[in-house]
């Protein structure tokens, strides 16, 4: 469970990239937390996972508090940004060991869940090699496998799909499917609406800082007189896009 | 094309994102004035020192009517160092850097391309010039009165001082880049340079020393050499032709400096020309075949054995493993960080070596004659040696973006802050050890003695380095694109070299000037507890840094 009360986060004085969001994702929910580019999704997700510290506000994840108990609230994340940075001189085995290790991961378990996550996103034969080597949807790969590796409560994942090929996309929303299902909790953000209209239980949506909406999908497109989820998000986010006029592109 | 080269400068040195620091955002402006304060602080008390030196030489150059030797001598020097500082210049900017991705799309000339990264190339190595050759010239051209021509000619000099360097590199790099394959192993090769400039180095001093106290050196030979003092620039200037071409426009008069000006310019304009087409030639296709091997999709890599592989440890020893992994497989973490260590010691072994040497005999009998002193100095040398190895004060610099992935686990601050330390002193740990072999060794220094030498200077290095720390945790640089960014280029060098050569500087010569009233015993007791009470007061600052640091917002967004 997530639970984040009147979270605030500015970098300079005066200018806030999120201003007093408070929600609460329960355990067995797939939770999408949408909005466009530069509307404080990343600072959020970050802040959540102990990488920001918020300016005021509280969050906690399974109970414990990300500022004040931050090393037990680590234990039940599984995080994976939205660009994975990981260590490149490393071979993937090496550093797949290495957040094992952190996250003390026996033997067997990690030797179970390595075989069988890296299967799943076909990962295996690439291992020995370098991260260096790796193209971007193989980071991501590695960064999930990472992220999910020491079995956490919470998954928190920073728009998860983008690079991945449309085999390893689908393996990915069963696994949050799933993972909700035993009653555990997903908390992802994402660009891609179908994602959000097929696996989403509840969504948040919050453009210039702002939560402008909270609730489920259903609810989000009956109040908005039950148009395609894209058009409801343009629609809550006042966005312009749809009267735009693209003629000049191909003008002489 | 100015576009383009403006554009690489601003992203090299930052110069947009500073803008915006320093003056939108008002933010980190101390940076610049410090900076300002250090080079102030330099040039004040250095620079009367370094100008009375070089007037020395400059007049005793022209007792033996030498006064071009000086100027051969500036231009040479300058030079090399170009060289060897270029040479990683050279395979960061065109083996190493992401931007090629992009410019390689754009409809440029691959020769734009070349030559605006050159230049870049060359803006990066114009400060050696700035700093070694300038003051020579200015000095030289002041003690001489020299005339209006020879003030224009050294705007000449200044700005082609680097390009033969930067030639050769291109040379010899580029062509050699593409036979050897080095994209399949572009770490290998920047170890293989690296290695091979020490040996070069090392190898120098050898000969110079070898040379210099030989017999072959004969007083027939100097003889010879002052009395055709031409002929002897001329010799040199085989070696090295800008110097030749620059001493010779330099210190003629009328038509024939402008014959030697213009010949010293036509020179490097068609170096310049030779070194694009070679480029042209060499240099895309070996970038493509480094482009080749990260598209690689063979998967004929043997099959891993995970089981093997897969064994936990606990939380220290798997930070320790990642902060060792992570040194030793960046090639420009694991050199410098050697490096740094590792050299002076080994170049006063070569002076061991290096029979009948003159310097190193007078080196032994002064010890002998102030063995009263052999503790307090052998503590001082070996802790300036441990504490200038660059990694403790590019402690969190050296994690750039990967700062997120140790923020992110679930360990404690005190945790990260001890591994790190560990690494740190693990590494410094050569400089006392080395000294002390070289005291018991060469010096034949007691075994106690020995044993205190090591002991103080391991006390007195883990003082400096947790300031050092305390210093990058403060001041982190994060945002390189490249490693060597993160060591060589990274201001806290700057501040490691003052910290560490003021400490020493300070108690070597307060130990000078009381070395009537304290014994050697008094002076190493004294540091002993220099190093006892540093160690404690920065243990805490140091801690106390480490932990803002890591509850710091470094956002990138």
């Amino acid at each position: 469970m997530i639970t984040v009360k009147n979270f605030s986060k500015s970098y300079s004085e005066g200018q806030f990239a999120v201003k007093n969001i408070t929600l609460e994702v329960k355990d067995g929910e797939v939770f999408g937390f949408l909005g466009p580019n530069g509307a404080g999704k990343s600072t959020t997700i970050k802040s959540i996972v102990g990488l920001l510290h918020p300016t005021s506000g509280t969050i906690q994840v399974n109970g414990y508090d990300i500022c004040r108990e931050s090393v037990k609230a680590k234990y039940e994340i599984g995080y994976v940004p939205d660009e994975a940075t990981l260590m490149e001189k490393l071979k993937g085995v090496e550093y797949l060991n290495f957040i094992a290790d952190m996250y003390k991961v026996d033997n067997q378990l990690r030797r179970e869940r390595i075989t069988k996550l890296t299967e799943a996103f076909k990962l295996t034969t690439a291992l020995s090699k370098t991260i260096d080597t790796y193209s971007h949807g193989m980071r991501q790969k590695l960064s999930l496998v990472a992220a999910l590796l020491h079995n956490p409560g919470v998954w928190i994942l920073d728009e998860p799909i983008v690079g991945l090929d449309p085999e390893s996309a689908y393996r990915l929303k069963k696994m949050m499917k799933a993972h909700s299902k035993s009653g555990k909790t997903v908390f992802f953000s994402t660009h891609v609406m179908e994602i959000v209209e097929k696996i989403c239980d509840r969504v948040a949506i919050i453009s210039k800082g702002e939560l402008l909406f909270l609730g489920t999908v259903e609810e989000l497109k009956k109040n908005r007189g039950n148009s395609t989820i894209e058009e409801v998000f343009l629609e809550v986010t006042k966005s312009e896009a749809q009267q735009d006029d693209f003629s000049y592109l191909d003008s002489d | 094309m100015i576009s383009l080269i403006w554009t690489l400068i601003n992203a090299h040195y930052g110069l947009s994102k500073k803008k915006i620091q320093y003056i939108v955002n008002k933010k980190g402006l101390w940076e610049p004035f410090l900076l300002i304060a250090v080079f102030a602080f330099l040039f004040i008390f250095v620079g009367p020192l370094f100008v009375n030196l070089q007037g020395l030489m400059i007049d005793q150059y022209k007792q033996l009517g030498l006064e071009g030797l000086f100027l051969n001598n500036a231009i040479l020097v300058t030079g090399m160092f170009g060289f060897f500082l270029g040479i990683f210049l050279v395979i960061n900017e065109f083996f190493y850097t992401k931007n090629l991705n992009l410019l390689l799309s754009l409809p440029i000339k691959p020769k734009e391309i070349l030559a605006a990264k050159m230049i870049l190339i060359l803006i990066d190595l114009f400060w050696i010039s700035l700093l070694f050759l300038l003051p020579s010239l200015v000095i030289f051209g002041i003690k001489t009165s020299a005339d209006l021509l020879y003030w224009v000619t050294i705007f000449f000099i200044l700005a082609f001082s680097q390009t033969f360097p930067l030639l050769l590199q291109i040379i010899v790099l580029l062509p050699i880049s593409r036979y050897i394959h080095f994209g399949k192993h572009k770490d290998f090769f920047v170890y293989f340079m690296s290695i091979l400039l020490v040996v070069v180095v090392i190898g120098f001093q050898f000969y110079v020393t070898n040379d210099l106290a030989g017999s072959e050196f004969s007083q027939e030979k100097m003889i010879q050499m002052l009395s055709n003092p031409q002929g002897m620039i001329s010799q040199m200037g085989k070696g090295y032709p800008p110097a030749f071409l620059g001493v010779k426009a330099l210190l003629s008069s009328g038509f024939q400096q402008f014959y030697w000006l213009c010949s010293f310019v036509f020179m490097h304009l068609v170096g310049i020309y030779i070194a694009l087409l070679i480029g042209e030639k060499t240099y895309y296709r070996t970038y493509l075949k480094l482009q080749d091997h990260y598209h690689d999709k063979d998967d004929s890599a043997k099959a891993l054995s995970i089981e093997k592989t897969m064994v936990s440890e606990g939380s220290y020893r798997s930070l320790m493993r990642r902060e060792w992994r992570y040194f030793l497989r960046v090639p420009s973490f694991a050199f410098n960080g050697f490096g740094n260590v590792i050299v002076f010691p080994l170049l006063i072994v070569v002076f061991f070596f290096a029979k009948n040497n003159p310097e190193f005999q007078q080196f032994i009998s002064f010890f002998q004659t102030a063995k009263d002193y052999v503790l307090p100095v052998g503590i001082l040398l070996g802790s300036t040696v441990g504490s200038m190895n660059m990694l403790a004060s590019t402690i969190f610099s050296r994690e750039g973006k990967m700062l997120d992935e140790i923020k992110v686990l679930p360990v404690r601050s005190d945790m990260i802050f001890k591994v790190k330390l560990s690494h740190v002193m693990l590494m410094s740990t050569i400089g006392p050890l080395s000294v002390s072999l070289i005291f018991l060794l060469l010096f034949n220094s007691g075994l106690p003695s020995v044993l205190l030498i090591f002991l103080i200077s391991e006390l007195l290095v883990l003082f400096l380095n947790l300031l050092q720390i305390a210093l990058d945790a403060t001041f982190p640089n994060l945002t390189w694109d490249n490693p060597q960014k993160a060591m060589k280029q990274n201001i806290n060098g700057l501040y490691t070299i003052i910290l560490v050569f003021g400490f020493t500087g300070l108690t070597g010569y307060l130990g000078y000037l009381l070395r009537e009233k304290l014994s050697g015993l008094q002076m190493t007791m004294i540091l002993l507890i220099i190093g006892l009470i540093g160690v404690i007061l920065s243990y805490r600052l140091a801690k106390k840094a480490v932990q803002k640091f890591l509850m710091k917002d470094y956002c990138r967004n």
